[in-house]
C-alpha cells in the first residue's frame, strides 16, 4: 500500500456526549481506489455509526472521541456542514436499508433524482432531468422514461434501491458506502443489486464500504473484511483467510451459521480455501 | 396512568381546582349563607360587604349564595352530557370494529349526520320538543356529542384491532369478547379518558351557553350562566359583576382541559398511545419488507 | 397414516368484484409428523395467503385443507374456534415485538391459549414451556420490551408449544434475528422435531435459513408450487429454472461471481415462460 488510500480511518473511537461511553473503538482500516472493504456484524455493533462517522453524519446524542478520517489524504474528523458539502455526493455517497423512506411519497422518483443532480451543481432543470433518466438506465432500469414519473409506492423494493444508487453516483463519487442497502430485499432482488454494485464498481472505478450482517454478502464483494462486536473489531483480514481460517469466536459463529444453517452446507466441496 | 397526572404541574394544578370544584357541587348549596332565592328589596344591586360577601342582583338575592346554590346544577348538567355522549358513543365505537361490515356502515352513517347538526340549535330545539328542563336539553347535547366518542373510540380500536398479537390470540381460539377484555380495553381506556376530561370542559361550556340564553331553566333557580347573563344586563351598576361566574367557569373549564392534556402526556409517557401512530422500539433487524 | 396437513389442488383468490385477483393456483402441499418443510416464496408469491388458508383464515375458492384429517374449509366460525382451542395447528409470527402483547409479561402471553381454553391457572404448564424454549421463571416476568429478540422469539413459540401441536406453521421465524439466536432458534426446532415428532411448516423467502434443518423444501412462485422434494435434492439439482435462481441468488460463503451470467440468463428464461 504504497500509494494514497482513497480512505483511510486510523484508531476510530465513538462515544456518548453525554458520559462519554465508548460505543465504537478501535476501528482502523484502508480502502484503496476501486477497492472494496466489508464490514460484518449485528446491530449494536457499531458498524453503522462508524459509516456514519465517515460520512460526518454521526448523530447529535454521539460524537468522535478519537482516531483519524482521511478521505483521499484529506483530514475529515472536526469537519463541519460546510465542510462537507463539496464532498458529499462527490467523492463519498452511501444507500442504506429502508429504501423507501429516503423518498418523498409525494413528488415522482425521477424529479427527486434530477433535483439532487441539481443541487449537485451546475446543470438545468432539462439537463437535470435528462441525466436522471440516463442514470435510471444506468442502474438497470427497464424503461427508465417511466420510471421517472413514477411514484414511490408504484415501485418495488428492488427498483427504489436502483434510485437510490443513482442518486448516490450521481455525482460521480469515489466511494459508496452500502450499509446494509439490500437486508430489506427478496433473494433474489438482492442479487440483482449486488451485482449492480460490482458493475459499478467495474465500469467506474468506485471504491466500496459494504456493511452488512450477513458474512455471504461480504463474501461476494469484499476483498478484506472487518468483524465488529460490541463496538470492537474482533477480527480483520483478506476476506478468503478470514473465512477459511476464522480466529475469533465470534468470526467462527458466523461462519458456522452458513456452514451448518445455511447453503453452504451442501456447498462444501465447491469451497475454494484461500 | 393517574400518577403520571399527578407528577405534571399542570395535571396536579387541574386536579387540585377539580376537586374544590366537585367539593362546590356537593356542599354548595348547604354552604350558602342565605337563601339563594330570598329577595331582600331593601338592598339591591349591592357592592359586596361583610353580610353579602359577593353584593346582590337586581332582586336582592345573595350573590355568593345563588352561586354557591347553583353549582350542582351547572356540574351535574354538564356531567349528564358527557356520560350521555360517552353510553352512545364509546359502546358503538367499538362495535362498529368488532361487528363487521354492516353494522359499521350503519353506525358511520348515523353518526356523520349527528356531527352535521348545530349544537346549540339542536339543543334549544330539543328542549322545545322535550320540554323545557336543563336535562333535556342536557340529554340532546350529549347525542350530539356521541359522535365525538364514536371516532376517537373506533380509531383508537382499529389501530389495536389489527396489532398481529390480537390476531395471535385469535388463533388460540380466543373469542372477540375475550380480545377486547385482555387485549383492548387497556390499550383504548387512555384515550378515551382524554376525551371524556376534554368533553366535560366543553360540556361546561355549553351549559354555560345555554343557560344564559335561559333555556332550560325557569327563573328563579340559579345556574352559574345564568348569573352572568344578569350580571351582564346590570354591568353599569356592578362592573365587576360578570367576572366571578366567569373565573369560576373559565376556570373549571382550564381544569378540565388541564387534566385531559396531563392525561394524554401521562399515556404517552408511559408507552402506551392515546391516539394512531404505534411508536415501537426498533428491532434488532427490521423484519423483511420486500 | 395420512399426513398431519395435507393441501390438494388448492385455489385462493382474493379482493373482491374488479379487485379480485387469483393468488395461489392448484397449490398441493403435504407435512407429515416429525418432518419439517420449507416452503420458500418471495414477495406476491402467495406464501403468506397459503399460510392462512392453512390457518383458516382464508377460505379456499376451490380445493382442500385437510389438518389432522378435518376439512378447514368445512368449519363454521364456532367449529373454526373450537379448532384453534384444540391446539391442533399453531402459528409463529415472523416479529415477535408485534405478536407478542406488549402490556402481558411473557408468562401471560405464553399462557393465554390455556386460559382461553378455561384453564384459570397454567402456571405449570407455562413454566414447562418456558423451559422447554430455554427460558426461566425470571423471563416469564418480563414484558416483550424487556426481552432481547432471541428471547422474545422463543416466547412466542413456547406461546405455541403450551397447547401441545402436532404442527407449527412458522412465518420467517429467524429473519429478524442475529446468527448466534438464529443458531439457537432452528437448533430448537430441530429437537422439538426430533423430539415430540412435531410436524412443521416453515415459510421463508429465503431457502439459505431453511436448507439447516428442513427435510423436504417445496418452492412457491406466483402461487404455484414449481418445486417440492427432499432438501438435498432440491439444493444440489434444482429442476425448474427459479429454484435455480434463487438459489443462484443467495449469497453463500462460497459463491461469488461465477453465477451472474447463469443468473441473468435464468432471469430471460423465467420472463419468457411469463
Amino acid at each position: 500500500m504504497s500509494a494514497e488510500s482513497l480512505l483511510a480511518v486510523r484508531g476510530l473511537e465513538i462515544a456518548l456526549r453525554s458520559d462519554a461511553a465508548l460505543l465504537v473503538h478501535g476501528v482502523s482500516f484502508d480502502l484503496d481506489r476501486g477497492g472494496c472493504v466489508g464490514i460484518v456484524g449485528e446491530s449494536g455493533s457499531g458498524k453503522s455509526l462508524t459509516c456514519r462517522a465517515i460520512l460526518g453524519i454521526l448523530p447529535n446524542a454521539v460524537e468522535l472521541a478519537a482516531g483519524s478520517v482521511r478521505l483521499a489524504g484529506t483530514e475529515v474528523t472536526g469537519y463541519r456542514e460546510r465542510d462537507w458539502r463539496p464532498l458529499r455526493g462527490k467523492r463519498v455517497s452511501a444507500v442504506f436499508q429502508d429504501p423507501a423512506s429516503y423518498l418523498n411519497p409525494s413528488i415522482p422518483v425521477g424529479v427527486q433524482l434530477a433535483e439532487s443532480l441539481r443541487v449537485l451543481g451546475g446543470i438545468n432543470r432539462k439537463d437535470a432531468a435528462a441525466r436522471a433518466v440516463r442514470l435510471l438506465g444506468t442502474v438497470g432500469l427497464v424503461d427508465p422514461e417511466r420510471v421517472y414519473h413514477r411514484y414511490r409506492h408504484e415501485l418495488s423494493g428492488g427498483m427504489l434501491q436502483r434510485v437510490l444508487i443513482a442518486i448516490a453516483i450521481g455525482g460521480d463519487p469515489e466511494l459508496l458506502i452500502a450499509d446494509e442497502a439490500t437486508t430489506a430485499l427478496d433473494v433474489t432482488v438482492q442479487a440483482e443489486v449486488l451485482d449492480l454494485i460490482r458493475d459499478l464498481r467495474e465500469t467506474r472505478g468506485l471504491a466500496l464500504l459494504v456493511v452488512s450482517h450477513d458474512l455471504a454478502v461480504i463474501a461476494q464483494l469484499a476483498g478484506e473484511v472487518l468483524v465488529m462486536r460490541d463496538g470492537a473489531v474482533v477480527e480483520q483480514g483478506g476476506t478468503a483467510s478470514v473465512l477459511s481460517a476464522p480466529r475469533h469466536d465470534y468470526t467462527k459463529l458466523l461462519v458456522r451459521d452458513h456452514e451448518e444453517y445455511g447453503l453452504d452446507r451442501f456447498y462444501e466441496s465447491r469451497r475454494v480455501s484461500a | 396512568m393517574f400518577r403520571s397526572v399527578l407528577r405534571q404541574p399542570v395535571g396536579l394544578a387541574s386536579v387540585i381546582v377539580l376537586a374544590l370544584v366537585a367539593l362546590l357541587g356537593v356542599f354548595g348549596p348547604l354552604l350558602a349563607p342565605f337563601d339563594p332565592l330570598a329577595q331582600d328589596t331593601s338592598t339591591l344591586l349591592a357592592a359586596p360587604s361583610a353580610e353579602h360577601l359577593l353584593g346582590t342582583d337586581d332582586l336582592g338575592r345573595d350573590v355568593l349564595s345563588r352561586l354557591l346554590a347553583g353549582s350542582p346544577l351547572s356540574l351535574l348538567s354538564a356531567v349528564e352530557a358527557v356520560a350521555v355522549g360517552l353510553l352512545l358513543g364509546v359502546i358503538p365505537g367499538l362495535l362498529s370494529v368488532l361487528l363487521g361490515r354492516g353494522f359499521e356502515w350503519v353506525a358511520l352513517r348515523i353518526m356523520d349526520s349527528l356531527m352535521t347538526l348545530p349544537f346549540l340549535v339542536f339543543a334549544i330545539a330539543m328542549s322545545a320538543l322535550l320540554g323545557n328542563g336543563l336535562h333535556q336539553a342536557m340529554f340532546a347535547v350529549g347525542i350530539l356529542v356521541a359522535p365525538g366518542f364514536f371516532r376517537v373510540t373506533r380509531a383508537a380500536t382499529l389501530a389495536h384491532y389489527s396489532a398481529p398479537y390480537v390476531e395471535a390470540a385469535r388463533l388460540l381460539g380466543a373469542s372477540t369478547f375475550w380480545i377486547v377484555r385482555t387485549h383492548l380495553w387497556a390499550k383504548i381506556a387512555p384515550t378515551i379518558a382524554v376525551s371524556t376530561a376534554g368533553m366535560l370542559g366543553a360540556g361546561l361550556v355549553i351549559v354555560s351557553s345555554l343557560t344564559f340564553l335561559g333555556i332550560g331553566v325557569q327563573p328563579p333557580e340559579p345556574t352559574w350562566g345564568g348569573l352572568l347573563a344578569t350580571d351582564l344586563r346590570f354591568l353599569y351598576q356592578r362592573p365587576y359583576g360578570p367576572l366571578i361566574p366567569g373565573i369560576l367557569i373559565v376556570l373549571t373549564v382550564g381544569a378540565f382541559n388541564g387534566l385531559a392534556d396531563a392525561l394524554r402526556d401521562g399515556a404517552r409517557s408511559a408507552g402506551q398511545t392515546v391516539v394512531r401512530a404505534r411508536v415501537l422500539p426498533v428491532a434488532e433487524r427490521t423484519s423483511h419488507v420486500r | 397414516m395420512p399426513e398431519l396437513l395435507r393441501v390438494t389442488d388448492l385455489d385462493v383468490s382474493l379482493g373482491r368484484g374488479r379487485r379480485r385477483s387469483a393468488v395461489l393456483h392448484g397449490v398441493d402441499l403435504a407435512v407429515d409428523k416429525g418432518e419439517i418443510v420449507g416452503l420458500i416464496g418471495e414477495t406476491g408469491s402467495g406464501k403468506t395467503t397459503l399460510a392462512r388458508s392453512v390457518l383458516g383464515s382464508v377460505t379456499p375458492t376451490a380445493g382442500r385443507v385437510v389438518v389432522d384429517g378435518i376439512d378447514i374449509a368445512s368449519l363454521g366460525s364456532r367449529g373454526r374456534r373450537a379448532q384453534r382451542r384444540a391446539g391442533t395447528v399453531q402459528y409463529v409470527f415472523q416479529d415477535p415485538l408485534l405478536s407478542l402483547d406488549p402490556d402481558l409479561t411473557a408468562a401471560q402471553s405464553v399462557g393465554e391459549g390455556l386460559r382461553v381454553r378455561g384453564d384459570r391457572d397454567p402456571r405449570e404448564a407455562v413454566d414447562r414451556s418456558l423451559a422447554d424454549v430455554g427460558l426461566d421463571g425470571s423471563h416469564g416476568e418480563r414484558r416483550p420490551a424487556e426481552l432481547s429478540g432471541g428471547q422474545r422469539q422463543r416466547v412466542a413459540i413456547a406461546r405455541a408449544l403450551v397447547l401441545d401441536p402436532q404442527l407449527l406453521l412458522c412465518d420467517e421465524p429467524v429473519s429478524a434475528l442475529d446468527a448466534a439466536n438464529r443458531i439457537q432458534i432452528l437448533t430448537l426446532l430441530a429437537r422439538l422435531r426430533d423430539e415430540r415428532d412435531l410436524g412443521m411448516l416453515f415459510i421463508s423467502h429465503d431457502l439459505g435459513s431453511v436448507a439447516g434443518i428442513a427435510d423436504r423444501i417445496a418452492v412457491l412462485y406466483r402461487g404455484r408450487i414449481v418445486e417440492e422434494g427432499p432438501t438435498e435434492r432440491v439444493i444440489l439439482e434444482p429442476e425448474h429454472p427459479y429454484t435455480r435462481l434463487l438459489l443462484g441468488s443467495a449469497p453463500t460463503l462460497a459463491g461469488g461471481e461465477a453465477d451472474r451470467d447463469r443468473r441473468q440468463e435464468l432471469r430471460r428464461l423465467l420472463a419468457a415462460e411469463a
